[in-house]
């Protein structure tokens, strides 16, 4: 699943291995921009307000960075 | 038999007489979204984060604490434990559940306190302005009766006008002009809310001896509509995604 769900999953286990690792789930944060794009597409077609489709995808953007942050620094170990 | 429900009513009827103040919980339905299966272009994965979202809606509950002049609409949900926190802080943005009302009807005035685009603003509205459309329609909600009432208001977004109807069911039975997310001035309380996405629906009514409590509230930037929308598109120009 293209989430960071993934990667969530992927921090909770004490030790890395690649096959725990959903490769679908962003590493980068340009694929972030991508994903808080869509959440913030999606909350306008709903009809939700400027503002508050700017906030689900900020918020998404953000928790995205943190566990690609969180991803890299487990890399480099 | 008999006794026992005049004694019934001679104490809820006293309690609503002396009462200085309601506290009044509202659940949360979200109603079907057929329209979140016409959206194209976007991953299968960000379509049911949000629908998740929507479910999770259903376990916010929001509070309606009321004097006969001015009233606060806010949350006290918490994040629940089995919850999935990005989709649950989702499901509160889309509500607006860190948001808080304070209605003022001797003012004619609902102010609301919210944070957007890292900034605490307050945007005020006039209740007058609200035009409810009062009908004859009735139901019965949690044993009181209840009127129909009409009004309308416009979200703009990048995407278009939208035309947001809203349905009111208020009961005269209880003489507390107020409801969910600022929408008052009727003749009752209001105790079903209905918009495009979301009904409140009253799921509990306490009547209070003590007189409201005023609500420390934030201080901010006051704004209106239009300049909100342009603070956002100044963010638009500077944002990293």
């Amino acid at each position: 699943m293209y989430s960071v769900l993934a990667v969530e999953l992927f921090m909770s286990t004490s030790s890395f291995s690649e096959q725990n690792f959903d490769p679908d789930s962003p590493t980068t944060c340009e694929e972030c921009m991508g994903l808080a794009q869509s959440y913030e597409n999606l909350a306008l077609f709903l009809g939700f307000s400027q503002a508050r489709a700017y906030e689900i995808g900020n918020n998404r953007y953000d928790a995205c960075v943190n566990q690609v942050d969180k991803y890299h620094a487990a890399i480099q170990g | 038999m008999n006794k026992f429900v005049y004694l019934l009513i001679t104490f809820l009827f006293t309690n609503y007489v002396y009462s200085q103040h309601i506290e009044v919980d509202y659940k949360i339905i979200t109603l079907e979204l057929q329209k979140i299966n016409e959206v194209k272009d976007i991953p299968d994965s960000v379509i049911e984060s949000m629908k998740e979202s929507f479910e999770l809606i259903k376990s916010i509950k929001m509070v309606l604490n009321a004097s006969k002049t001015e009233s606060y609409f806010f949350s006290n949900t918490k994040l629940a434990n089995d919850a999935n926190s990005e989709n649950f802080r989702m499901a509160q943005i889309m509500i607006g559940s860190n948001d808080v009302y304070h209605s003022n009807l001797l003012k004619n005035k609902t102010k609301r306190y919210f944070t957007a685009y890292g900034e605490k603003l307050i945007m005020e509205t006039s209740i007058k302005k609200l035009n409810w459309i009062l009908t004859k329609e009735t139901k019965t909600i949690s044993g009181y009766l209840c009127y129909k009432a009409e009004t309308n208001y416009l979200i703009k977004n990048s995407l278009g006008s939208f035309n947001k109807k809203i349905i009111a069911y208020y009961t005269p039975e209880i003489n507390y002009r107020f409801g969910p997310k600022g929408f008052c001035g009727l003749p009752g309380l209001i105790l079903e809310l209905q918009d495009d996405k979301f009904v409140y629906v009253v799921e509990n009514i306490k009547f209070k001896k003590e007189n409201l409590k005023l609500k420390k509230l934030p201080k901010g930037k006051i704004v209106t509509e239009d300049e909100l929308n342009k603070i956002g598109d100044k963010i638009k120009e500077n944002r990293k995604w």
